[in-house]
Formats: C-alpha cells, structure tokens, sequence
C-alpha cells in the first residue's frame, strides 16, 4: 500500500494544496476588485438584513 | 512490518500533511494591496468594515432565531446595522465620522434602558468603526 507512487501520489495533492493557498494569498488586488467586493459585501449584509424583515413580515426600515 | 525508511517518509508526510492543512485553512488568505490607488485602498478597507458589521448582523439573526434575542431588540440592531451600511454605500471613501454619528444617534433614541446585548452589538460596530483609519 505505502509503495513510492503512493507516497508521490500523496505528496503531489499535498504541494497542490499548498501552491492554490499561497496563490490566493499572493494575489493582487485592483482597485476594480476592491470595489466590487466592496458592493459585493454591502449587498450580502442588507440582503440578510432585509431577509429577517421580510420573514417577520416587519417594513425595511428607511 | 514496514522498513524503517518507509516510517520515515510516513511521519514526514504526517507532518507535511498537517502544515498543508493548517496552511489551507487558516482564516481568509489576504492579498496584495500594494497596487491600490488611495481610493482603491480606502475601498479594501470598507470592506473589512462591512464583513465586521455583517458579523454582527449575523450574530443578531442567529441569536434571534435560536430564542436568545427577541424580535424588537433584534430589530433594532439590525436597523441599526442597515443604516451603518447606507451610509458607507452612499460615502465609500469617506463614511466613518456619517456612520459614526448614525449610529450613536440611533443608540441614543432607543427606549431606556437599552438592552444589554443591544449595547453589546453596538459597542462591537463602534469600535470596529473606531479601527479605521
């Protein structure tokens, strides 16, 4: 079962996991993608905000 | 019965595996803000700010949802928390002092004496307000 290709196999996943974390972690950030994330961000919290008001059948507050 | 080598390879694999892992999942990965303009960087900024109100936002509902927090207090943070977010999608750049004073208004309306975990709420959105620079 341990036989080399195994080990290799596993290693091999493994530098794979490593190089995608390093990667993201690595990347460049442009103003373009600040600011969609930014909206991104914003829409996510009064979707969640404006979800609860709904479901409790309470008006969005202005 | 394995060699010796091989049980070699095998604890460094395992501690291979686990820098991999703890690598892979510790917390979000942050990337390059060197390339941001002054607005682009103030934008990166804002963003933490919201994903920190969201958090609190999120512990509301969740706390709601779990009989913890009632609806009117529930209600309040979260009108609270939309007018935080408002503000800073009306001044992306320049939304702390705005979003600063509508929250401490909205603080100072509410009926006394203000819930504890209201407060609590509050407090943490004020300082994660009071962070930015």
């Amino acid at each position: 079962m341990w036989n080399a290709e195994t080990i290799g196999a596993l290693v091999e996943g493994l530098m794979i996991i490593v190089r995608r974390h390093f990667a993201q972690t690595g990347e460049i950030l442009t103003d373009d993608q600040a600011k969609a994330m930014l909206l991104a961000e914003l829409q996510a919290g009064q979707s969640a905000i404006a979800l609860w008001f709904a479901e409790k059948g309470l008006p969005l507050p202005e | 019965m394995m060699k010796i080598s091989t049980l070699f390879r095998l604890q460094w694999l395992a501690a291979f595996a686990v820098f991999a892992l703890v690598s892979a999942c510790s917390g979000n990965p942050k990337p390059d803000t060197s390339q941001l303009s002054a607005d682009g960087l103030r934008a990166y900024k804002a963003v933490q700010v919201v994903r920190a109100i969201n958090d609190v936002t999120t512990a509301a509902i969740t706390a709601n949802r779990a009989g913890q927090l009632a609806d009117a207090p529930t209600a309040q943070v979260l009108t609270i928390n939309k007018q935080a977010l408002d503000v800073i999608e009306a001044n992306p750049t320049d939304y702390k002092t705005k979003a600063l004073v509508a929250i401490k208004n909205a603080r100072d309306a509410l009926p006394r004496p203000v819930d504890a975990v209201i407060a609590t709420y509050l407090q943490k959105t004020i300082a994660i307000l009071n962070e930015v620079q």
